[in-house]
């Protein structure tokens, strides 16, 4: 579902979102399965979503990252999370939710997340 | 090892057709049809297969064991709820759960098992004729369900996010009850809303669906109900679809089922977008409207101690308290409870990014949630949402939040937030996207009175769809009667949660148990026992 400049989008969001540091493949490669485990409709809503973040114009103007995305800073990216959270437009707020919630799944779903958050995964049963 | 007598069963012969894996286009005969193996679809299926009827189950979602079971989270969302546990209304501002698997909602449900509540009943009766004196006829229902499914209050100590719940609610006055649970042997693991791993939740997937496949029912999953075909005053058949292996994307295949009574158990939004697909009379414009989904808004404590909220019986202690404060009709009540808080779901819900989420993540076994379900319904301010369908006729659910379901929720967030500083709670945070966590209850009240209260601000939440196929005696106000038998079509039943008038104010698995036996045994009589087809 996501292509190379896709993955450019989300690896230089995730960290961000996240608040943790370094890369985080994981979470590149778990937003594609995430995305594939959704409806079809909701599909098309998130390929309009990454097309508003891919298209420059738009990146510059709704997002207002400057950058490309592989250029901008973390201040820049946080920048326009907090705009899209607290946006007057609902359909920014839902966008910034998209994002929240799909990246925060990749993460968290992820045996790798939990060692940081004391949680020993599920019990052993059997 | 723990055994998985679903699997066993399959081995031994049941009839379990994965439509998915379908050769060709298929036929079936049968006396009933059921859509949907959930609260309202298992009950029903195991009284017509044990009255002697032929009984046919089709169901949307996968089958899946207690051998599948290993409580990852994301294993079980994609495979076990509908849209991956992500489903939204319309605007986005309400993350609906619902299940979407062999057994419904009720393979992934939390387990607490609640009568419908009198006033419930009462209201109905005066404001939508419908025909339910709860001493009288749906008590006896209750109590057959309870027995079948062994349901009682849960001895165990509760878990320490429960715990908190009552201790802190004691301090301030607020007298709490223990949940009665549908397990049998329950493990204390905490892990229900993945599936239960040593089938002790008694769920349909390993109550109801087994009984019925040992009485010769056949179990066709993957499979999606598209219309019913409809002449005259009769459905004639059903059109199913097989869903490719993926299991989202439509197949090839087509299945035809043509029965002497069809019922439809899809659950709400599901049952209402059938009706809709298949264009059936509605003249008064009802399906889907009256969709109600006890609105959850949620406080997030961090304790000084150890909480482990992932960990036990996810919910045995409630307050009800908060209903009976206000009439019935009044400014909306509210009921309170506790989630599970696993690491994949907790940190979707909780508000923020970057460091301070992070933070709050880090000290995820510390955290204490309390949840609030608004009862909406009883009310002209709250006429709950609208089933839609989308282009590819998936549905879709508009469901606005209005004033005065967020009034609720703002006394919601104060009640809650009290609760848990009488409780200990170093600090508190409101699921709203304005909040930080406050260190006093003086802050937390404070700030608490000045949020905007607004969709994707405040955090939203459901995971108890009600209603869209209302029932009653009026067919200018309902759909079904009081039994489930539709208006316009006398051989179709709705036999689930969409045929609650209003909401609940309780949690709605036994409410659909009760009334789907008592209406599924009327039916059972009245068809005959007839093994006409085999
Ligand atoms: C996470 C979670 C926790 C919950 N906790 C509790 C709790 O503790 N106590 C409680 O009382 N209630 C709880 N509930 C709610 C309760 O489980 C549901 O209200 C109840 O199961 C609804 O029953 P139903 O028969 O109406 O629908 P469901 O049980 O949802 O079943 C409907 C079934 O129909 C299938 N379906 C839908 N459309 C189609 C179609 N077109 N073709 C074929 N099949 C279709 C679906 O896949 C699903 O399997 C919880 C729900 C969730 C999601
Ligand atoms: S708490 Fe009990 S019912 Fe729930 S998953 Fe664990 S063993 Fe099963």
């Amino acid at each position: 579902m996501l292509d190379d400049e896709d993955r450019v989008i989300v690896a230089a969001i995730a960290p961000v979102m996240l608040g943790i540091k370094g890369t985080v493949p994981q979470v590149v490669r778990g937003l594609d399965v995430a995305i594939a485990g959704l409806p079809l409709e909701v599909r098309a809503q998130i390929r309009q979503l990454f097309g508003i973040l891919r298209f420059a114009p738009t990146r510059m103007v709704v997002a207002g990252i400057w950058h490309p995305w592989h250029a901008a800073s973390q201040v820049e990216i946080a920048r326009f999370l907090s705009s899209w959270r607290y946006s007057p437009v609902t359909k920014l707020r839902s966008a910034y939710d998209a994002l929240h919630q799909l990246i925060m799944a990749s993460w968290y779903g992820n045996a790798v997340a939990w060692p940081a958050i004391g949680y020993a995964g599920p019990p052993r049963i059997g | 090892m723990i055994h998985d007598p679903f699997a066993e069963g399959v081995k031994r012969g049941w009839r379990v057709t994965d439509a998915s894996r379908l050769p060709g286009d298929m036929q079936i005969e049968t006396d009933i049809v059921i859509v949907g193996t959930g609260a309202g679809g298992g009950t029903a299926a195991e009284i017509f297969a044990n009255a002697g009827l032929h009984v046919v189950l089709i169901e949307e979602g996968p089958l899946r064991t207690s051998s599948d079971f290993h409580m990852f989270e994301r294993e079980a969302y994609p495979q076990l709820y509908q849209e991956s546990a992500a489903r939204k209304t319309k605007d986005k501002g309400i993350t609906i759960l619902q299940g979407r698997a062999v057994g419904g909602s009720t393979t992934v449900n939390w387990t607490a098992s609640f009568r419908t509540p009198p006033e419930t009943l009462a209201y109905w009766r005066e404001h939508f004729g419908v025909k339910v004196s709860g001493e009288d006829d749906l008590t006896p229902w209750f109590a057959m369900m309870e027995r079948r499914l062994n349901i009682q209050p849960w001895e165990e100590p509760p878990n320490e996010n429960n715990r908190a719940l009552r201790d802190g609610a004691a301090r301030v006055g607020i007298p709490t009850k223990v949940i009665p649970r549908n397990v049998k042997g329950c493990w204390d693991l905490g892990y229900c809303g993945m599936g239960c791993p040593t089938n002790a939740k008694q769920s349909m997937l390993v109550t109801t669906i087994p009984a019925a496949l040992a009485h010769g029912a056949h179990l066709l999953t993957r499979a999606r109900a598209e219309r019913f075909a409809f002449a005259g005053s009769k459905v004639t058949a059903l059109q199913c679809r097989a869903l490719a292996a993926d299991g989202i994307t439509p197949g090839a295949q087509t299945i035809t089922v043509r029965a002497r009574q069809y019922v439809l158990a899809s659950g709400a939004i599901g049952s209402p977008a059938v009706l809709l697909r298949s264009g059936l009379p509605d003249p008064y414009n009802l399906v889907g409207k009256r969709t109600f989904l006890h609105p959850v808004v949620a406080s997030v404590a961090l304790m000084p101690q150890s909480v482990n909220a992932f960990s036990g019986a996810p919910q045995s202690i409630y307050s009800d308290h908060f209903l009976h404060t206000q009439p019935l009709d009044g400014p909306i009540g509210y009921k309170l409870e506790v989630p599970p808080v696993h690491p994949l779901l907790a940190s979707n819900v909780v508000t923020g990014f970057g460091e301070a989420h992070a933070r709050l993540m880090a000290d995820i076994g510390k955290v204490q949630v309390i949840i609030a379900l608004l009862r909406d319904g009883f009310n002209p301010q709250s006429p709950g949402g609208a089933v839609e369908l989308n282009g590819d006729g998936t549905p879709l659910l508009d469901y606005p939040m209005t004033g005065y379901l967020w009034d609720g929720a703002r006394r919601a967030l104060h009640t809650m937030a009290r609760i848990q500083f009488a409780a200990g709670a170093k600090s508190v945070l409101p699921l709203h996207e304005d909040a930080v966590p406050y260190a006093s209850p003086a802050q937390a009240h404070a700030a608490i009175d000045r949020f905007p209260m607004q969709i994707l601000r405040t955090r939203v939440v459901s995971a108890h769809v009600m209603g869209g196929c209302a029932m009653g005696e009026d067919p200018k106000t309902s759909v079904v009667d009081s039994y489930g038998s539709h208006h316009h079509a006398g051989n179709l039943s709705v036999l689930d949660g969409s045929v609650f008038p209003t909401s609940l104010g309780t949690n709605p698995q036994l409410s659909i148990y009760g009334l789907a036996a008592r209406n599924a045994t009327r039916l059972a009589r009245q068809l005959g026992n007839s093994r006409t087809h085999g």
